[in-house]
């Protein structure tokens, strides 16, 4: 079940959609197409499903060559941004639609439909039509309708922007749980990191119709390899500091008057780019600890429930957050920040 | 607005005082009447007519009309002061209309007043412009009123629209239908006797089903019914075969396709019939092929019911093809890319989810044929022979040698009832169900090609019919250029010239064509009637989708009877309403201007309602939270916005203005002839030559005035496809 | 005390129809907003929030109760004449007027001259960081930018209050993060009395002097944001305003509450035995690596690695619990399966009424 692109191309005309790419998808996985508005994930999950047809190029699903086959001949189904649920016919009949479309006689269909309506959670909705339904509901009709197929892959368009903020986590969890417990091959677009992370296994980050990079949520945020990445991926505060390798596994990264030892195998001696990621940082009152960076509170901002602190020091300005909210430090206090060797990343400039 | 107050009642004051009250023989063109103001009965104001000349019923407006100054110039809070011209003002309407409807003609009008207070010398004839000025300004004083007093948000403006719109579809709408629903029920003496529309209506020439038995012509009824199911039937499968090769195929020559769909809406109605005489009629060419190469007789097999559905599809698929292209349009192709990735191929997705959700817009499309069948005349007028319809048996009622009204009214009633069930069915089917997409965000997939057997099917329907439309305009415009069709084939101008010669002298040009003078009258009337009609159409519009109010629904239903009622009613409504005081105007130009713009109002209304539920309700509002006031946002934001509909409604203002047929057949006299009625008349006559000549010559005419509509007003973006206007996403 | 700018007493306004067997869209809402502040009026769907924005604009009417802008009645005042700025979901900017164009409207309306109007438009593009686009259309514009010349547009006839409707939720995420402290960065500049709609309530915390929670038509606490965090008044507050933990405890006396097998000192005074509610947030609860079977001890469920943090659901006795932390400091995550110790810190608990 599993997903090979191959130096796929997607052009319009004289603009070039896709450049390029190769991925697989290992069966079984949730593989995430993250990055900005028009980078080309959608583009992409549309050709796995066959609504759009490469330039050049092969995609492989299940091992079998699919490049030139329609959307109707491929063993994959998807979940629409919109849901795309049919709005003249019931719930039970939607969810039936693609069984009675691949022969399947109407009792037998009826059945698997009830059948993939329990397992979404909605039991006894069967005769409800589409519009009486939440924003919640409608989304899981769309992905038992997908299910029922049984498909070698299933793809999410992203399928929690219509949601209100606190559906969405609860709706992510159960498509992720849906998932592990089905062992699905899964491939999700989505412009939203956070949500990337909670979900996969695998992130692949495209921009401008190429792939930045890939790797496990964890790889993607402790070691992105470039600055773009550092920012997308969460917060970045870039830094100013100087490299200095101990051994091949552990560079000592120098910010201001800070040496601090990063596990790092690639990085290159000399001025490099340092993003430190803001709960990597604690604040403390001078003096501080041994070894913290001193520097003196530029910004003090309340955000409700934590402070967000902008502390200029010798290796730029950088920013940090603060659970206490009763006493907050003002500007221009003295501070010395301690840092965690784990959020400090030397990013490739 | 005290202001507006102010000057509202001083001109109705000056006009009561400064302007006969009654219309004048000659108009006020000529200035004669200035020095008869206060010494002439027929040219003296108001103010004297009733000091004078014994008219004391007018005397009561002419009151309400000071008071209303007084109101106006006392200090009163805003709310009182509504309060104030609310009493004054529309007591001064109430009155006005009371003594108009009262006194007439022939002293009272009604049988009771006659014996409560009388007999009277005094008569009382059709009003004029001090009347008129008097009753607007009346109608402004009420508006101002219920603004002060917080309807309509307080706002004069949306209450003086409200106002004009409601008072001019109740005069011109409401009052002449209902006038002729009351005729039904009236013998010769006016008198009134309810039963009597039984009489009328319960004769075997309206009901009788002996064509099921075979044995002669059924009831012109059942003729109706059945051609009108017909006529839905065909326009319906014509029209969706169009719009889908239009929308989903890549069909080489969709600019051909659009403008022969395009064509017979400019054609006037009988044209169609009469191309078709040319070529199936007894001595059309056809037959005449036909007796030459098979010896075979020829019949008129086209006079009757074959050649009026032939001609009915003809001029009513384009009707439903514009009806469709938008259903077809508006089927989300996300549900389509849906259904492909579900393992629907094509043809299932084609008819398992595309047809289905178009199911509203095709109810919609056929009953709209249906109706347009119901009230057309043009066409069984001319190819109908003894297959009669409603609507030529109340031309014949009128026209014919039977002169009898209470008929014709009572057939118009039974004609009004069978169009406005088939309405308000529309309404039922289509209100119910929307099958827009369900979530708001984001529809970007790409529409689907037709499956193949789809595909074949809609190639094999339209594309012959759109060939025989293109063999049909050919022969039309052929049919001119003849001699004598039939029997001579020489080519020839000379019915061109007989209609449309010109010929220089010392004075000027001397337009001496037979044709010119209604020419001429239909151009000219036409073209004040289209500005006319475009605005009120979209000024009722935009009260109906953006403003809140009470009333509304009356106000929707009086504004969908005027396009539910058949011309023919209409038009005979007119002449019954407008023949006799107060509003005595049959016979002149102002009636035909009126038939046009309230006949046709609701084109304008239709396209203003579909064009501004595009734009979004927040451009309003965000206008209003800019200190926009009403006018403001109508005319910075909205009209800009609306400038494809405008264009629209002016161009279908003047053509059907230049086409309608039914309505004014009733009104046109010696000195205003139009074109239609003229062209009617000659082929009744036999005289097709000259007929099809002014016919071509109009078809042109539209055309170029189409082209400088679109020039003048239109935009460039007319030629975008119009995308729902929200405050525009990136 | 701070001046009251706007004023909602009493207000209410019934559904056209009955929708869900709910009759009042909103019901009985009393608000009272400072001069200068940003309140937000924070609510799942369907809560009420945005009909009773669109009252304070005067796009609807309530049918009881007043609304007082700067002391003066504008219940039955129409849109135009109350000095508001609005600020759409959708931006609503004319598509046929430039920016230039967009901006200068409400000024035109007024009638002001020209020279005024261009120095007026300029300095608010400026402000909102488009100081060269007043010749761009909208349609070529992207959201955010379109967004930020309907705030402009909003603010730039100087309005006595500035209403937001849900205006961040076209937005992708990380631009909705940087407009969100644009606009409160511009709000506090000019000082201007604002209400904000939103059912985003990190948004809301981020940006808000005082945060309204709306549900089924009505006010259910009113406050700051740590307030609404901390110390939520009901469980529905609890749950809607960030992740929480609702856990039964046990009162044992005054001054102890057991939840599980824990004893924790918190005074209450409610009767010994009974149950009581504890919010419990997840970054609240300390967790540290434990033996198997050792008292006070859960088990890991689910890890989540969200990057700055890790969410953990750890299954306590009888109740699964979320809990959340940065693993920049503490070594290596919990794997799944592990026990850990959970310990609560009294200052960090909140009693539910």
């Amino acid at each position: 079940m599993s997903v090979q692109f191959t130096n796929i191309v997607k052009r319009y005309g004289t603009t070039t959609a896709v450049c390029g790419i190769s991925f697989k998808v290992d069966s079984g996985t949730l593989v995430t197409l993250l990055g900005p508005s028009g980078c080309g994930k959608t583009t992409t999950l549309r050709m796995i499903a066959g609504l759009e047809l490469p330039s050049e190029g092969r995609i492989e699903i299940a091992g079998r060559d699919v490049t030139h086959l329609s959307a109707t001949q491929r063993d994959v189904s998807m979940v629409f941004q919109s849901y795309a649920l049919f709005p003249h016919m019931s719930v039970l009949e939607n969810v039936a639609y693609g069984l009675r479309r691949s022969g399947i006689a109407k009792e037998e269909a009826t059945r698997q439909a009830l059948e993939g309506l329990a397992q979404v959670g909605l039991e006894g909705y069967g005769q409800r039509q589409p519009s009486e339904l939440s924003g919640g509901q409608q989304q899981r009709v769309a992905v038992a309708r997908a299910l029922v197929l049984k498909p070698s892959v299933l793809l999410f368009d992203e399928p929690l922007s219509n949601l209100d903020a606190r559906l969405r986590r609860q709706m992510r969890e159960e498509i992720r749980e849906l998932q592990q417990r089905l062992r699905l091959t899964v491939v999700y677009v989505t412009h939203d990191q956070q949500e990337a992370m909670a979900v996969s296994d695998r992130i692949i980050v495209m921009n401008a119709g190429r792939i930045e990079q890939e790797g496990s949520p964890r790889d993607l945020y402790e070691r992105p390899a470039t600055p773009f990445l550092a920012r997308f991926m969460g917060e970045s505060n870039p830094a100013k500091g100087q490299v200095r390798r101990l051994d091949a596994a552990r560079v000592c990264v120098r910010l201001g008057s800070t040496e601090i030892e990063v596990a790092d195998s690639s990085a290159r001696e000399g001025a490099a780019t340092v993003a430190v990621r803001p709960e990597a940082i604690k604040v403390e009152t001078a003096p501080g600890s041994a070894n913290a960076l001193p520097g003196t509170i530029a910004k003090a901002s309340y955000l409700g429930t934590h402070m967000e602190y902008s502390i200029d020091t010798a290796a730029g300005t950088l920013f940090a957050t603060c659970p206490r909210v009763e006493r907050p430090l003002t500007t221009g206090t003295q501070v010395a920040l301690v840092l965690a060797p784990r959020g400090v990343i030397v990013v490739r400039d | 607005m005290s202001r507006a107050a102010l000057s509202w009642s001083i001109a109705g004051l000056l006009a009561a005082v400064l302007l006969p009250w009654y219309g004048l023989e000659d108009g006020l063109g000529s200035g004669a009447w200035i020095a008869g103001l206060w010494s002439s009965e027929d040219a003296a104001s108001g103010l004297a007519q009733s000091i004078f000349f014994g008219r004391w019923w007018l005397a009561p407006t002419l009151a309400a009309s000071l008071g209303c100054l007084v109101v106006s110039l006392l200090p009163l809070a805003p709310a009182r002061r509504g309060t104030g011209l609310l009493i004054a003002g529309g007591g001064g309407v109430v009155l006005f209309a009371a003594q108009a409807f009262a006194v007439g003609l022939r002293g009272w009008n009604a049988g009771w007043l006659l014996s409560l207070l009388g007999e009277m010398e005094q008569r009382q004839v059709g009003i004029g412009a001090g009347a008129t000025i008097v009753l607007i300004a009346l109608l402004s004083l009420v508006s101002i009123g219920l603004a002060l007093r917080g309807a309509f948000g307080g706002d004069a403006f949306v209450a003086g629209a409200m106002t004009t719109v409601t008072a001019s579809i109740l005069l011109f709408t409401a009052w002449p239908i209902l006038h002729i629903l009351a005729q039904a029920f009236q013998d010769q003496d006016g008198a009134l006797r309810p039963l009597l529309i039984v009489d009328r209506l319960a004769e075997s020439k309206i009901w009788s089903l002996r064509c099921l038995a075979g044995s002669g012509g059924c009831g012109v009824v059942w003729n109706t019914l059945f051609l009108a199911l017909c006529c839905g039937v065909g326009s319906t499968v014509l029209g969706l075969s169009f719009a889908l090769i239009a929308t989903r195929t890549s069909f080489g020559f969709k600019k051909i396709l659009r403008v022969l769909t395009v064509l017979p809406i400019i054609t006037p109605p009988f044209v169609i019939g009469l191309a078709l005489i040319l070529l199936f009629g007894r001595s059309g060419l056809v037959n005449q092929l036909l007796d030459w190469s098979f010896g075979v007789q020829p019949t008129r097999w086209i006079y009757g019911f074959p050649g009026v559905l032939l001609a009915q599809l003809f001029a009513f698929t384009p009707v439903a093809f514009l009806v469709l292209i938008g259903v077809v349009e508006g089927v989300s192709p996300t549900l389509e890319e849906a259904s492909q990735t579900l393992r629907a191929n094509r043809w299932d997705t084609f008819v398992t989810i595309s047809l289905p959700l178009m199911r509203p817009g095709l109810a919609n499309a056929f009953l709209v044929g249906f109706i347009e069948s119901i009230a057309d005349f043009g066409n069984p007028i001319v190819l109908g022979g003894n297959f009669g319809v409603l609507s030529t048996e109340i031309y014949f009622a009128v026209v014919g040698a039977q002169l009898d009204y209470g008929r014709a009214a009572a057939l118009a009633l039974l004609l009004l009832v069978l169009a406005l069930g088939a309405f308000f069915l529309q309404r039922r089917i289509v209100g119910t169900r929307s099958y827009a997409t369900i979530s708001g965000k984001g529809d970007s997939g790409l529409a689907t090609p037709l499956p193949d057997a789809a595909r074949r099917v809609a190639h094999w329907i339209a594309l012959p019919w759109a060939g025989f439309t293109l063999l049909l305009y050919g022969f039309i415009l052929m049919g001119g250029l003849v001699k004598v069709w039939g029997r001579d084939y020489t080519p020839t101008l000379d019915h061109y010239a007989k209609a449309f010669s010109i010929e220089f002298s010392e004075g000027g040009v001397i337009w001496s064509g037979a044709a010119w003078n209604s020419f001429w009258t239909t151009v000219e009337l036409a073209a004040i009637a289209a500005p006319i009609t475009a605005a009120l159409g979209l000024l009722a519009a935009w009260l109906m989708v953006r403003q809140r109010f009470a009333g509304r629904g009356a106000l929707e239903f009086a504004t969908m009877l005027s396009f539910a009622v058949p011309g023919t009613v209409i038009g005979v409504a007119y002449v019954f309403a407008f023949n006799v005081p107060p509003l005595e105007i049959t016979g002149t130009a102002l009636i035909i201007v009126l038939c046009f713009v309230f006949r046709n109002m609701t084109v304008g209304l239709r396209a203003g309602v579909a064009a501004m539920s595009q734009i979004d309700r927040s451009l309003d509002e965000a206008s209003a939270t800019l200190r926009g006031r009403a006018p403001q946002t109508l005319f910075y934001v909205v009209m800009p916005l609306l400038r494809p509909a405008i264009v629209g409604a002016l161009v279908y203002g003047f053509v059907r203005a230049v086409t309608t047929v039914s309505a004014v057949v009733f009104l046109v006299t010696a000195e205003y002839d139009l074109a239609t009625t003229y062209i009617i008349l000659r082929v009744i006559n036999g005289d097709y030559g000259l007929a099809i000549a002014y016919s071509c010559a109009l078809i042109v005419l539209m055309l170029a005035v189409i082209l400088l509509i679109q020039f003048l007003v239109g935009d460039r973006r007319l030629g975008r496809r119009a995308l729902p206007v929200q405050g525009v996403r990136a | 005390m701070a001046k009251v700018s706007i004023q909602l007493s009493g207000i209410s306004k019934r559904f056209d129809h009955t929708v869900k067997g709910e009759v009042y869209a909103v019901r009985d809402v009393n608000l009272a907003v400072a001069e200068g502040e940003l309140l937000t009026l924070l609510g799942p769907s369907g809560c009420g929030k945005s009909t009773t924005l669109r009252m304070i604009a005067g796009f609807e009417e309530p049918d009881e109760g007043t609304i007082s802008i700067d002391g003066k009645d504008v219940t039955h005042v129409l849109p135009n004449r109350r000095g508001i700025g609005f600020v759409f979901q959708n931006y609503a900017l004319f598509p046929h007027l430039s920016v230039y164009e967009n901006v200068a409207y409400a000024l035109r309306v007024q009638g002001k001259d020209e020279a005024s109007i261009k120095r007026a438009v300029t300095d608010v593009l400026g402000v909102v960081g488009l100081a060269n686009y007043e010749r761009q259309q909208p349609h070529q514009m992207s959201g955010g930018e379109q967004q930020r010349v309907a705030l402009a547009r909003a603010v730039v006839f100087q309005p006595k209050v500035l209403l937001f409707d849900e205006p961040l939720s076209n937005l992708d995420a990380k631009l909705r993060v940087e407009m969100r402290e644009q606009i409160r960065a511009l709000q506090k500049r000019i000082g201007i009395t604002t209400v904000y709609v939103t059912h985003d309530q990190e948004e809301a915390m981020a940006i808000s002097d005082r945060i309204a929670v709306m549900e089924r038509g009505q006010i259910v606490q009113d406050g700051t944001a740590p307030d609404l965090y901390y110390r939520p008044n009901t469980e529905f507050v609890a749950r809607f305003i960030g992740r929480t933990n609702l856990l039964d405890g046990r009162v044992v006396s005054a001054n102890e509450v057991e939840i599980e097998d824990q004893r924790v000192s918190l005074s209450t005074r409610r009767p010994v035995g009974s149950t009581v509610r504890l919010v419990v947030r997840p970054e609240m609860i300390d967790l540290a690596a434990a033996g198997e079977g050792e008292a006070g001890t859960g088990r890991v469920l689910q890890r989540t690695f969200l990057g700055e943090k890790t969410d953990y659901d750890i299954q306590f006795g009888n109740t699964k619990i979320q809990a959340c932390r940065s693993d920049a400091f503490r070594g290596a995550a919990f794997e799944i399966g592990a026990s850990v110790r959970l310990s609560f810190d009294p200052a960090n608990i909140h009693l539910l009424a």
